[in-house]
C-alpha cells in the first residue's frame, strides 16, 4: 500500500484551524482550509490513503466513499505541486 | 502627534497583551489597528479577539494576523536562500523567524521586517560577496580601505536590499552597538543551539544570551515597541526562578539592560518575579530611571504609517545620547559622539582621502553640505 509523506522543504504556520505553507524550494505559497490542514498534519508521518480516512472519519461527518475520493483527490493534488512525496 | 488621544486604544492594548480578563471596548478601530501595526504585537493580540465585542474589529485582525504570516513565510524562504548560499561561512540568525520558532513554536508569528545576520568580521567581504550573488544591493557604500574601516569600527551592521523581492538583510559583525559591550562571536557560536526548519539546520542564541541580546537590543531603542517586550516576557516562561537569577549573573555587562526589560515586564505587563529579582529592580535607580523612559516612548509610539516618536531634534539629540550613556557611561557616548560624525552616506558625493583620512571627522558638517547640494 502507497504511503506518502510531506517533504522536509515545506514550512507551515498555523492560523486558527488553516495553514499558510511556503515550500522554501519551489518559492510556492500555499494556504489549506482546516480539513486539508488536518490532512497535512497527519502527513508529518507516513500515511496511507486508507490511514488518513480513518483519521479524518474520526474527527468529521462523512462516509468512506466520499472521504476516499476526496482525499485520493488531495493527495494527487499535493504531489502535482510537488510537495508530498511517496514512501516505501 | 499627541499620543495622550489615544490613550484608550494604548490601554486596551496593553490590556490584552498582559491578558487580562475585564477588557474595555469603545476604542477607534483605525487607531487600534495603527497602534497594533506600529508596536508589531498583531500574533500576540489575535489569540485574544475573543475579549472584543466588535465583529468587524475581530475580523480586521483575524485578516492582519494572516497576511504576517504569509510576509513572514516569504522572510523564511529568503533566509533559507541566504543559508544556501552562506555554506561555510558561520552565521547566527538574530530574531526573526528562528527566533519566532524558539519562542512561539511557529516560524511565522513574530513580526519581522527585515533578515538579521550575525558573522564573524573576518567573514565580512566573503559574506558581502555571497549576498550580492544573491541579488542584492548594499545600501551602506565604500570606496577605499579607511572608509570601510570606519564603517565596521563605528558600526555594527551593513544593510541590503534586494531590488526584485524587496528583501532587506542586515549583516551584522557585532550583535549590539554599545562599545561596552561585545558578544563574542566565537564564544556565542560555541554556546548556541542547532535549530531544525524545514530541510536546514540553523546555529541560534542559547535561551541566556537571548535574554541579554534582546534586553540589550530593546534598551537601545527604549523598547518602543511592545514587541521587543513580548518577545522577552515570551522568553521568561522559558526560565524557572533559579534559571533566571543564574541568568542575569551571567553576563555582567549587560546584566542592567535586562533589569530594564523585566522591570518593564513587570510594570506594563503585570509579570511576576522572585524578591530577589524584585529587589535588583528595585534598588538600582538607573535601571528604575532608564525604565520609566521605556514607558513614555511605549506610549509616544504612533505613527499614522510613519514613526514620529520624537518630536523635535533637540530632544532626538537628547534621546540617543541618553541611551548610549546608559549603555556605555562616557566611553559610550563619547564614542556615539564620534560615530555621528562618520556619516559613510555622504562620502560617495565627497571624501577625503585616505592619507588624511581624519579630516573627514573633523570636516563631517562641510561633507554633509557638500552632499546635499551634489544630491
Amino acid at each position: 500500500m502507497t504511503k506518502y509523506i510531506r517533504k522536509s522543504d515545506n514550512i507551515a504556520s498555523k492560523i486558527q484551524d488553516e495553514i499558510v505553507m511556503v515550500n522554501v524550494t519551489l518559492g510556492n505559497y500555499f494556504s489549506m482550509n482546516a480539513v486539508a490542514s488536518s490532512i497535512w498534519e497527519l502527513l508529518e508521518k507516513p500515511q496511507s490513503i486508507d490511514a488518513l480516512c480513518s483519521a479524518l472519519m474520526e474527527e468529521y461527518a462523512i462516509d468512506l466513499e466520499t472521504c476516499q475520493r476526496e482525499v485520493h483527490d488531495f493527495i494527487a493534488k499535493l504531489t502535482e505541486l510537488n510537495v508530498i512525496e511517496t514512501v516505501d | 502627534m499627541n499620543v495622550e488621544k489615544h490613550i484608550d486604544e494604548l490601554n486596551l492594548l496593553l490590556e490584552l497583551l498582559s491578558n487580562k480578563p475585564q477588557i474595555r471596548e469603545s476604542v477607534n478601530q483605525d487607531v487600534f489597528m495603527q497602534l497594533i501595526a506600529d508596536h508589531r504585537v498583531i500574533s500576540q493580540v489575535a489569540p485574544h479577539i475573543e475579549k472584543l465585542d466588535s465583529n468587524a474589529l475581530r475580523e480586521r485582525i483575524n485578516a492582519s494576523h494572516k497576511h504576517n504570516k504569509i510576509t513572514q513565510l516569504g522572510l523564511l524562504k529568503a533566509l533559507t536562500e541566504i543559508h544556501h548560499c552562506f555554506d561555510g561561512i558561520p552565521f547566527i540568525p538574530l530574531k526573526g523567524p528562528l527566533l519566532s520558532l524558539q519562542l512561539y513554536n511557529d516560524p511565522a508569528e513574530r513580526t519581522s521586517r527585515d533578515i538579521d545576520i550575525l558573522i564573524d568580521a573576518a567573514d565580512i567581504d566573503t559574506a558581502i560577496d555571497r549576498l550580492r550573488a544573491l541579488g542584492y544591493e548594499c545600501l551602506t557604500h565604500y570606496q577605499s580601505p579607511k572608509q570601510k574601516q570606519a564603517i565596521i569600527r563605528y558600526f555594527h551592521h551593513l544593510e541590503f536590499f534586494h531590488p526584485q523581492h524587496k528583501t532587506l538583510v542586515e549583516l551584522h559583525w557585532r550583535m549590539v552597538p554599545f562599545a561596552s559591550v561585545d558578544f563574542s562571536f566565537k564564544s556565542t557560536m560555541e554556546h548556541a543551539h542547532l535549530v531544525a526548519l524545514g530541510s536546514d539546520s540553523f546555529a541560534v542564541l542559547n535561551k541566556v544570551t537571548q535574554l541579554h541580546y534582546l534586553s540589550v537590543h530593546g534598551c537601545f531603542h527604549q523598547f518602543f515597541r511592545l514587541q521587543w517586550l513580548m518577545d522577552i516576557r515570551a522568553l521568561l516562561d522559558h526560565f524557572s526562578e533559579q534559571e533566571l537569577e543564574e541568568a542575569l549573573q551571567q553576563f555582567p555587562e549587560t546584566r542592567r539592560f535586562v533589569l530594564v526589560a523585566l522591570g518593564l515586564c513587570a510594570e506594563e505587563l503585570n509579570y511576576s518575579f522572585s524578591t530577589t529579582v524584585n529587589s535588583l529592580i528595585r534598588d538600582d535607580k538607573r535601571v528604575k530611571s532608564f525604565v520609566k523612559r521605556c514607558q513614555k516612548d511605549i506610549r509616544s509610539n504612533y505613527s499614522d504609517g510613519r514613526y514620529t516618536i520624537i518630536e523635535g531634534r533637540l530632544e532626538k539629540m537628547l534621546r540617543n545620547h541618553r541611551i548610549h550613556y546608559f549603555g556605555g557611561g562616557m566611553r559610550g557616548l563619547f564614542r556615539n559622539l564620534v560615530a555621528r560624525n562618520v556619516r559613510p552616506a555622504n562620502w560617495k558625493f565627497f571624501a577625503f582621502p585616505d592619507a588624511v583620512f581624519f579630516l573627514n571627522h573633523l570636516f563631517s558638517r562641510l561633507i554633509w553640505i557638500i552632499s546635499k547640494l551634489k544630491s
